[in-house]
C-alpha cells in the first residue's frame, strides 16, 4: 500500500470542496479537447445555442442525404 | 429539430416558472455536446401547472415514443397526476420534470440557479456545479463523458458564475 497516498488530502475538482475527484471521470477527462472547451467559453450563451441548433440541422441534413449513383 | 428559441420564448412569455437543466443547461455553460431536447424542471404550484397546460397545450404535445392514437390529453389534471413528462411538440422535444434524481424539485434547485440571457430572454439555468452534482447522482454510465466535459468547463472557467 502506498502510505503517501493514504495520508494525502482528498483531491477536489477545481478546488471546490463539495466536488471530490472521481477517478473514473478523471479518466474520461483525458480525452476532452480543452481547445474546444476554451473556444466555447468565448461564445455568448445565445451563440452556443445557435451553434447547437446548427449542428442539429447539419445532422438532419446528413441523415436525409440521398445516396447518388456515380 | 428542437426549436430552443421558440420553446424558451414560450415559457418566458407565458410566465412559467422553470429551470433549464440537462443538456441544454450544459450548452448554456459551454458544453459542445449535441442535445436534442429541452429539459426543464417546472414549479408544481396550481398556477404554474395551469400556465404550463395552456402554453404547451397550444403546440400539440404528445408522449414521445408512444404509439400514435393513445388517449393522451394535455391538461392540468394530467400534469397534476403525473410528475415527469417526455413530450414531443410542434416546437420540438420537451422534457418537463417535476423533480430530478439527486436534485429534487423546483424549490430545491432554485438556490443553485443563475439567470442566463438566451436569445434575448432571461432564463433560469441550473448552475454548473449543481449540474455536475445532479449528473453524478443520476449515476448513468452514458453521462460519464458529459460529466468529464462539465468538470473541464468548471476548471477552465474558474469559480463564479459563467458567461
Amino acid at each position: 500500500m502506498d502510505l503517501q497516498n493514504v495520508n494525502a488530502p482528498p483531491a477536489f475538482v477545481a478546488g471546490d470542496p463539495d466536488l471530490p475527484v472521481d477517478p473514473v471521470i478523471e479518466a474520461y477527462k483525458k480525452d476532452i479537447d480543452r481547445s474546444l472547451v476554451r473556444q466555447s467559453l468565448r461564445l455568448s450563451v445565445t451563440e452556443r445555442f445557435e451553434e447547437l441548433m446548427e449542428l442539429e440541422r447539419f445532422a438532419e441534413a446528413l441523415r436525409d442525404a440521398p445516396t447518388v449513383l456515380e | 429539430m428542437t426549436d430552443f428559441k421558440a420553446l424558451l420564448d414560450l415559457f418566458v412569455s407565458s410566465g412559467i416558472e422553470f429551470i433549464v437543466v440537462g443538456g441544454a443547461a450544459a450548452t448554456a455553460h459551454g458544453s459542445s455536446r449535441l442535445t436534442r431536447d429541452l429539459d426543464v424542471v417546472y414549479r408544481r404550484t396550481p398556477e404554474n401547472i395551469q400556465r404550463l397546460a395552456e402554453a404547451v397545450g397550444r403546440h400539440q404535445p404528445y408522449l414521445r415514443g408512444a404509439p400514435p392514437g393513445l388517449p393522451f390529453h394535455w391538461d392540468t389534471d394530467t400534469i397534476r397526476r403525473g410528475l415527469n413528462f417526455t413530450l414531443e411538440t410542434a416546437l420540438g422535444n420537451l422534457d418537463l420534470l417535476g423533480e430530478v434524481t439527486g436534485g429534487g424539485n423546483y424549490e430545491n434547485l432554485l438556490p443553485h440557479t443563475e439567470l442566463k440571457l438566451i436569445f434575448g430572454v432571461k432564463c433560469r439555468c441550473l448552475n454548473l456545479k449543481r449540474l455536475i452534482e445532479v449528473k453524478r447522482a443520476a449515476g448513468r454510465p452514458k453521462d460519464l463523458e458529459a460529466i468529464a466535459e462539465l468538470e473541464v468547463l468548471l476548471e477552465e472557467r474558474g469559480p463564479g458564475p459563467s458567461g
